[in-house]
Formats: C-alpha cells, structure tokens, sequence
C-alpha cells in the first residue's frame, strides 16, 4: 500500500470540501478508497458490486457533504454509508442465505463431530463463513482499527452487540485452542 | 472469589474498553493470579491470532488500481447517470464546469417536480461575482474562465449553447448584472445590481427584495460562487470564518432564515414542536424548495426537525437491525438510538414518519425518550 504524507488533517480537507474545493474531496477519496473497497470486499465478495458500492459511497458523501455535521468523523460517516449500500447489495443479491448454505464449519459449530475434519482449521475460512455482520464486525475493529464504539456507529448497533460479539469470537476460539485444533493462517 | 470478579474485565481489555485505572487493577490481580494469568494468555492468543486473520484477509484483497480514477469520473458525471452530459461540447467538460454541473444535475434529480428548463427558471438566474467572496478552488475557475473585473462586473465570454441545459449553464456562470438586471426593470438602484438572485431551482419569479443583507457591499451579496457552495461562503467574513456554518446542515442552495420566511417560499406549513429538552432553543431555519430544517440546541447538544413534502423525501427506509418501528400519533416512525443505553456514552438518536402529505425528521443528541416526545408534541 502507497504510504501518503499527510500534509492537511482530514478535519480540514473536510471543512475546504464542503466550501467547494474539489481537489480537497478528491484527497479525501485517496485517503479512504482503498480501504473502503476492502471493507466492502469482505462483506460482498464480488469486485463489481464492491465498485459499485465504493462509487456509490463516495458520490453519496458528496452529495451530502454539505450536510456532514462533523459531529462524528468524515471516516466514520463513509463508513456508514458503505456498509448501509452493503446491506442493501445484499438483500437484493440474496447472498446472505448463500453465504450461510456453504459453510463448511463455523465458530457456532461447537457440538459438530470433528473427526472428520483436519486438525488444523483455517481460521481466514472460519471467519469467511460468518454472517456478513459478524464479518463486518471483525473486519472494522481487527482489520480497520475502529474502537467498539466507532464500529457500534457505523453499523447502527448497540456498543453492547459489539463487544458481545467480539466476545464470543475471542471466547470460543479461546476453546478451540484450548481442545487442541491448531490453526493455520 | 476475587476471580469472579476479574473474569468479565479480561474481555473488556482486549476490547480497549477498560479505563487505565481499571487496566491497573487488572495487571495487579493478574501479577498475584495464576489461574486468571493463565486465562489472560488464552484469550490474548485468540485475540492476536484472529488480529492476524483478519488483517490478511484484508490485504490479500486486490484493489484495482484505477478506482480513485473510476470514482473520480462518478463525481466529474461521466456515468450514464447523467446522460445529458454527453451531449455537450468539449467546453463543459472542465472540472469548473463539470462541477457546476454536477450541481445542476444532482439539483434536478434531487428536486426533479421542478422544472429547471422551464422559463421561469431561466429568468432567474442573475449572478454577479465577488471577489471578497472567498478562495475556495471553484470560485477561482469560475472567475478564470469568465475574466471578472475588479470592480465586480462580469463578462462572459462561453460559447452559444445549444441545448437548453447548457443555457443554463451558461446563465449560471455568466454574470452580467447590469444587462440582466436592466432586462426586468428600467431603473435599478445601485445597491440591488449589487445582488445576485438565488433562485435555483426556481419557484415562481420572487421579485427582489432586501434581504437584510447591507447594502451594495460586495462582500455581503451572494455571489456566483454561492449558488454552488454551502451557505456562508458569500456571507460576512465573520460567517465564514465560524466553524459553525459547517455544522449547520445545508446544501449548495440551502436558504437561512426565519420560519416564516420558509414557509412563504417553501408553502410548508412548518410544524412547531410544543415539547423541547431542557434549555433548547431554536438557533436556525434553513430551507431548500420543499423541505425546511430547523435546528435546536442545547448547552452540550442540538437536534434538527426537517420536515419535507413526502414524495421528495427519497431515501428508501433500509430496515437495518437496531432500528425500531414505533407509532407517532398514528403514525408507523421508524426509530434509532445509538449510544450506550446506560448512559455512558452521550445520546444520538433519528426517527423518521410520514403523515398525510409531509414527511418529517428528527434527529441529533437527544434521548430516545426525548425524540419521541418532540415528535409526539409537533403541530
């Protein structure tokens, strides 16, 4: 990944974005595109949606750039807005039931026989084969660096639903680790 | 056991929700309990393991190159999106241009009843350039490209338009004060070619009038650049100096006031709430053809109440977990709250209905049970 020396803070590419200053919008859609398509990535799986959404966001945050309150953070807010244009790529694509069709183990999977299958699970699998919520969740606070409540807001869920799911996913992995499965990464 | 008590904290501390005190207090035990060290290393290795799943899975991602490019050219209106563009000459695809279309683009599909190309509208357009108005890049290509003098006077010098929208245009960015102005009346004062004429998109033909703006300050006339920008920007210096012009919700053609000038000019009947948290006030009324906001603060949080004509409301209702359906005087209002229910965390909660021909808003830093009772309360 390209390393961009930050000469303005976001706060004030922001403030000469939202007075009309395009090449400051513009440098707002370098900073946080790449990481906005891989957070879109790990829920929809498809490069053409996933451009699709990431276009959409970023005309979106334009549009609307005049009414950012700065109230929270212009990433926070972009965030939002790709995970809201997800969820709807997903109810139109129907893709969550599919998601859910192929697993093949999952963290929930506890009392499932596992004889069958090799000692060494691959973790990025399980974590694959999550609900996209629950990937999303993992995806903002390990992949992304969001605290608990950033990713409360940008999911438009309760700070309590995060850290429980949080939780369960360091809990039960904590088992796994504790019955003996090695896990390849 | 002292362990009970310790147990729940190992959690929060991978989810860097302990305070440094409480942090403390964790490593104290953790230094004197074996067991709970123990259960500590366990829980960090999963912490870490799936720290590093994640993070690979997230770069193992390819990212096309050319997508800053590919969203670039959304913003600039290459998409099919906005066909008309297409049709224009090599001229009107400058970024200066191309962003002044873009408004008008997005104004016609935001306010689409309207009719934009109508002759009502092309009246109305009378821009005049300010120089003290500002440095903001765009302001910068429109007076390049169309040679503003010193002393305010503008002279166009864009090519014949074919097409109605490039008229348009056209009379959006060249500002001829004088010429205009004279066309629609014999004698105008001074002062008021000074001003320029907010009126996209247009509703009906609103005689000029003294907007209580100063006199023939060109620092204090909206300018052509304000049509295209958020409000404040053609405003007094000190307007555009407080940040709270930013805070303020609004759009490139958002009109300030006072709630009767908006509904006048939006013919909303503005519902008043009649519940308020403690210590709101009203600070602000912003409008744009059928929608007025208005914006209430309190010492450590404010609210807004936007309340549009419902078929522009648009945004499609997305039935996310979290939100809750409640009724609002007979009507279905979906409801948001975010922040920590036990307080920790300040309030922000939005509601959204539909009643009879409007719909409204509310949302900002105030209690779930707050929203309601404004909502409730509103005439």
């Amino acid at each position: 990944m390209e390393c961009r020396v930050k000469t303005l803070s976001v706060e004030n590419l922001v403030l000469k974005a939202k007075a009309g200053d395009n090449d400051a919008f513009a440098q707002l859609v370098q900073r946080h595109s790449e990481d906005a398509y891989r957070t879109a990535f790990m829920v929809l799986r498809d490069r053409g949606e996933v451009e699709d959404v990431v276009q959409e966001a970023f005309l979106t945050c334009y549009r609307k750039l005049a009414t950012f309150r700065m109230d929270s953070s212009f990433k926070t807010w972009l965030y939002r807005i790709v995970v809201n244009l997800c969820y709807d790529r997903l109810r139109k694509l129907n893709r969550e039931s599919a998601a859910i069709n192929k697993l093949t183990s999952n963290f929930n999977n506890g009392n499932k026989d596992m004889a069958d299958i090799e000692n060494r699970i691959d973790l990025k699998e399980v974590v694959s084969s999550l609900s996209p919520e629950h990937r999303l969740v993992l995806t903002l606070y390990y992949g992304m660096d969001f605290g608990v409540q950033k990713v409360a807001e940008i999911l438009g869920i309760p700070v309590g639903t995060v850290k429980s799911r949080l939780n369960s996913a360091r809990n039960l992995l904590k088992e796994r680790l504790e019955r003996g499965q090695n896990y390849a990464l | 056991m002292r362990c009970e008590k310790y147990k729940p904290t190992l959690n929060e501390f991978f989810n860097k929700t302990l305070s440094p005190g409480e942090e403390r207090e964790l490593e104290g035990h953790l230094a004197a309990c074996r067991d709970c060290r123990s259960d500590f290393q366990k829980l960090k290795r999963a912490d870490d393991l799936l720290r590093v799943a994640v993070r690979e899975m997230v770069l193992e991602i390819e990212v096309p190159a050319d997508l800053d490019q590919k969203i670039k050219s959304v913003l600039d209106g290459n998409r099919p999106k906005n066909p008309f563009l297409y049709n224009l000459p090599s001229f009107f695809r400058t970024p200066a241009v191309a962003a002044a279309m873009l408004f008008l683009v997005l104004g016609v599909s935001l306010f689409g009843l309207y009719d934009l190309f109508g002759q009502s509208a092309r009246q109305q357009v009378v821009m005049t350039e300010t120089p003290a108005a500002g440095t903001g890049s765009r302001e910068k290509a429109l007076i390049t490209a169309q040679d503003a003098a010193p002393d305010g006077e503008m002279r166009s010098e864009l090519p014949e338009a074919e097409t109605d929208s490039a008229r348009i245009a056209l009379d959006v960015m060249a500002a001829q004060p004088e010429a205009s102005v004279s066309e629609r009346r014999s004698d105008p004062p001074p002062s008021q070619s000074a001003r320029s004429r907010e009126s996209y998109p247009a509703q009906g033909n609103p005689a000029p009038e003294d907007r209580g703006e100063g006199g023939a300050g060109s620092e204090t006339a909206p300018s052509a650049a304000t049509l295209l920008a958020p409000p404040g920007r053609g405003g007094s210096p000190a307007d555009q100096a407080h940040k709270e012009v930013f805070s303020i919700a609004g759009g490139p053609t958002d009109r300030k006031g006072t709630l009767a000038e908006a509904a006048a000019e939006t013919g909303i009947r503005p519902a008043r709430p009649h519940y308020l948290p403690p210590g709101a006030q009203l600070s602000e009324v912003t409008w744009l053809p059928g929608q007025i906001s208005q914006y209430y603060r309190m010492e450590n949080a404010s609210f807004a109440i936007t309340q549009g004509l419902a078929e522009l409301s648009g945004e499609k209702q997305r039935q996310r977990p979290g939100q809750e359906t409640i009724i609002i005087n007979g009507a279905e209002a979906v409801l948001e709250v975010t922040g920590a229910a036990d307080g920790s965390q300040p309030p922000y909660a939005a509601l959204s209905w539909q009643r009879g021909q409007y719909s409204y808003t509310i949302e900002g830093g105030v209690s779930r049970e707050d929203i309601i009772k404004i909502a409730a309360s509103l005439d």
